[in-house]
């Protein structure tokens, strides 16, 4: 033994020396200005002294896709796109929309949208944003050959044409009152018109927009980076062009564990989100910043309407009526979404409270079975996408669907497997959320509609198609709201999916980031953001 | 020589027309459509349609597998479906970092396993021996996931000795580069050390019971030269061979290994486009993963004729 120990403490000797060599232990320093927050909510911004400069080190959940926003299609892309491009509008925290690239917005008529623009903005290559970049990118999501996914979010949109330097006339084909808020998202960011030129498909790689930062360099599956752009047109509290941070670089770590260890460690400052069972230590812990805010989207089961047993509308109502909302939300989720059905959430001005039809009653939804000529237990199989949260959500479903009549099996499938299948219909049960859109017809049209593009459950009711399309038509936001209320007391009723929660939108961060605004969409916007200074 | 190494690398390329062949049909008949995971579920059918002719996935699988081989001989591994990157500039521009972690791990496997091998078979049946073997069954049955978060857990995240994730270009800061690549590295070494230990140890028991050391033992000879200077080479071949096998999984283990620690190689490209069904990437990568354990397989054979003077290459 005494021959080998030399080698056994040359071993450890490495590697402490290596360690050694590191920065001293980082506990996560905390500036005098900023003390540790209280894990909810956010810290307000009093801190009086901004403080400019550093690199914001941003935990994304996946790796990126494409840096083209019009050919996006993948959530994970648009928290980088809020620091390349400026959408035409914003959404703001409270889910109104303010002026972005677009200074002004009109309906002058039903069908005829007038935005006026912004002076003095400049694209990162230089290049004058005007109204005839404007209408480049439209011509370019809405020609065929593009084959934008974004498309079918100005699917309304007949033209765009250019009516001054500043001034673009949008022409609708019929009225639609949700266009403004897709044009605060993708849809509506403006690409540099010579980058389009110069790079065609390869724009994934070079994206160039007005946004507050430019692109650096992206390795895939390691990191995408932007810095500072000088030129760009907003200011900040201090007077001065913003923004505040030197730049941001975006780190995809897919293991959720992972990613909170290395927030633990300082090698990142901002995850964009955590997972489920980590939730509860986070909101008790004080050494970060813990947020959560109502999201835009539902999370519930997709059931095929026309295969069995599904078919019959007792069998998915009683479905419904297994389910233990308020135990999945609080046993299973550790509280991160509210209960309730309906795919408008209700942060949205849209909600309305009296579309939660279904109260857990297990012998009625077993009654309402044989009634209907089920034979106990009515079996089925159910896709749940292969995710350690998706999974034991799945299984708790699974549990209270058996008491009240059901088998149900579920198929774990990988995404792109379920995806598919799903798009073809081949689905029975399908374990789905839905990521949301700020207005509700994002939320509705494409599901609930008989012509719906997304209604995969092949759900058909021809008072809802009226309402939801009477909804698109009138600009009114009260009378939105009635039409939206009654189309989801039928569906809901019907039981075209099964909506069981709205998710909360978690952020967790270290205390040195300062300024942030948490916006329900979940997307995190660093123009405004700085970094208190002592670490890195 | 040279005749036998012509004639390996000839019976290569039966091997890997069969290697990217069942690649290519295994992830043809994967169900999960590249254009419907590109374009969304907003899709219209009219788009999804454009973009699967566009990459020619509505052609015959016989057809797509021929065009896709007809490009590979002329050297072209074709572009990534999503990110339009070549493919060959994809993989070259990962490949240091696969290369710098297996090549660690092979290393520290090494330091490990072989006086640990070593010391269980000299102090057979001691404490010695019984703590190194279970330690081996330990590492054979320890699933690399698993030993990557406990390592994170121990050495970042308590320690915090060591960074939990990324990497740092060697030609930047080499320190930092080896500060990153630690903890990966043991995940990724510590399987091929226990199976390396554990050859190595039976091996040279083997070797022991042999009448020549016994002579040697009788002749007086010291027990370090019986082992170092005759038991040890002879007990090297079979430990040469599972070594070459070990450097092809650790290639197939980085899979795992980089995309927990978030290393941009290879194996997490793999990882990244089988899920988003990049056909090209992986296609590609998996050719060049087939490549590597060939050559590697190739390094071994020729190794064995300097261990052992009797085997002769004709």
């Amino acid at each position: 033994m005494k021959r080998y120990s030399w080698l056994a403490v040359l071993i450890i000797a490495i590697i402490v020396l290596v360690a050694a060599c590191a920065p001293a232990p980082t506990a996560v320093p905390v500036s005098p200005t900023n003390p540790p927050a209280a894990p909810q909510p956010p810290p307000a911004t009093k801190a009086p002294a901004i403080t400019r400069g550093g690199i914001m080190r941003y935990g994304l959940d996946s790796d990126l896709t494409t840096m083209d926003p019009h050919m996006s299609t993948a959530a994970v892309d648009r928290r980088v796109y809020q620091s390349i491009y400026n959408p035409l509008v914003r959404l703001d925290k409270d889910l109104t929309l303010k002026p972005e690239l677009a200074e002004k917005f009109e309906f002058t008529d039903p069908t005829t949208l007038v935005l006026t623009l912004r002076k003095g903005v400049k694209f990162q290559d230089g290049t004058d944003f005007n109204a005839k970049a404007v209408k480049i990118n439209f011509d370019r999501m809405l020609n065929p050959d593009t084959k934008s996914p974004r498309a079918s979010d100005i699917a309304t949109v007949k033209e765009a044409t250019v009516v001054d330097d500043y001034t673009v006339k949008i022409t609708l084909k019929n009225p639609d009152a949700a266009l403004l808020a897709q044009l605060s998202d993708r849809a509506g960011m403006i690409i540099s018109p010579a980058a389009i030129d110069k790079y065609g498909k390869d724009l994934a790689r070079n994206p160039v927009g007005t946004g507050p930062f430019k692109f650096v360099e992206w390795v895939t599956g390691d990191h995408l980076s932007v810095t500072k752009f000088d030129g760009y047109w907003e200011k900040g509290e201090d007077g001065q062009a913003l923004p505040y941070l030197d730049g941001v670089n975006y780190k995809p770590v897919t293991d959720a564990t992972v990613r909170l260890s290395s927030l633990k460690t300082n090698t990142l400052d901002f995850l964009q989100a955590i997972a489920a069972k980590d939730v509860d230590a986070m909101r008790k812990q004080k050494e970060f910043v813990y947020s959560e805010v109502a999201d835009l989207g539902y999370q519930g089961y997709s059931l095929n309407n026309k295969k069995p047993p599904f078919d019959k509308l007792e069998a998915r109502q009683a479905f419904s009526m297994a389910i233990d909302r308020d135990s999945l939300v609080k046993d299973v989720l550790f509280g991160t979404g509210t209960a309730g059905q309906g795919p408008i959430a209700p942060n949205s001005w849209a909600y309305d409270a009296s579309v939660n039809l279904f109260k857990r009653d297990t012998a009625a939804a077993k009654a309402l079975l044989q009634k209907a000529g089920f034979t106990l237990p009515v079996k089925f199989s159910c896709y749940v996408t292969n995710s350690p949260d998706g999974i034991v959500f799945g299984q708790a479903v699974k549990d209270q669907l058996a008491e009240a009549g059901f088998q149900m099996d579920i198929e774990l499938l990988e995404f792109g497997t379920a995806l598919a299948k799903y798009n073809n219909f081949e689905h029975t049960c399908f374990q789905v959320g839905w990521s949301g859109r700020p207005d509700p017809d994002g939320n509705t049209y494409g599901f609930l509609h008989s012509k719906g593009g997304l209604n995969r459950d092949q759900y058909a009711n021809a008072k809802v198609d009226e309402a939801l399309d009477k909804a698109r038509a009138v600009y009114d936001q009260a009378e939105r709201k009635k039409l939206y209320t009654d189309a989801l007391k039928l569906a809901v009723n019907e039981v075209a999916i099964v909506y069981l929660y709205w998710p909360l939108n978690v952020k967790v961060y270290s205390p040195r980031v300062n300024n942030y605004v948490h916006v329900p969409d979940g997307m995190d916007r660093f123009k405004s953001v700085w970094l208190a200074k002592g670490t890195q | 020589m040279t005749r036998y190494i012509s004639k390996r690398l000839l019976a290569m390329l039966p091997v890997l027309f069969l290697v990217s062949f069942v690649v290519f049909m295994l992830l043809h008949l994967t169900p999960g459509d590249p254009a419907l995971i590109m374009l969304g579920e907003e899709a219209t059918p009219q788009n999804l349609a454009a973009l699967r002719h566009e990459l020619g996935l509505d052609q015959p699988l016989p057809l797509q597998f021929l065009s896709w081989m007809e490009h590979i001989v002329r050297g072209d591994l074709g572009r990534s479906i999503r990110t339009h990157q070549q493919v060959l500039e994809a993989i070259v521009e990962r490949l240091p970092v696969t290369i710098e972690l297996t090549a660690l791990a092979m290393l520290i496997s090494l330091f490990i396993a072989l006086p640990t091998g070593i010391i269980s078979a000299t102090r057979r049946n001691s404490f010695l021996d019984l703590f190194s073997t279970t330690g081996a069954l330990l590492g054979i049955s320890m699933p690399n996931f698993f030993l990557a978060i406990l390592l994170i857990f121990i050495f970042a995240v308590t320690l915090r000795w060591l960074p939990p994730i990324g990497y740092t270009p060697i030609q930047k800061d080499l320190l930092e580069n080896i500060r990153g690549m630690i903890l990966p590295a043991i995940t990724l070494g510590a399987a091929a050390s226990a199976i390396v230990a554990r050859l190595t140890r039976s091996s040279l028991l083997e070797v022991l019971s042999q009448d020549y050391v016994r002579t040697a033992q009788a002749k007086g000879l010291a027990e370090r030269t019986i082992i170092y200077t005759h038991a040890l080479k002879n007990a090297m071949i079979p430990v040469v061979t599972i070594i070459g096998l070990q450097i092809g999984a650790l290639i197939g283990g980085a899979v795992i290994t980089e995309t927990i620690f978030v290393l941009p190689g290879v194996g997490s490209l793999v990882v990244d486009s089988i899920f988003r069904r990049d056909y090209p990437l992986v296609q590609g990568a998996v050719l060049f993963i087939s490549i590597a354990h060939l050559f590697v397989n190739l390094v071994v054979d020729i190794l064995y004729a300097f261990l052992d003077p009797r085997i002769r290459y004709a």
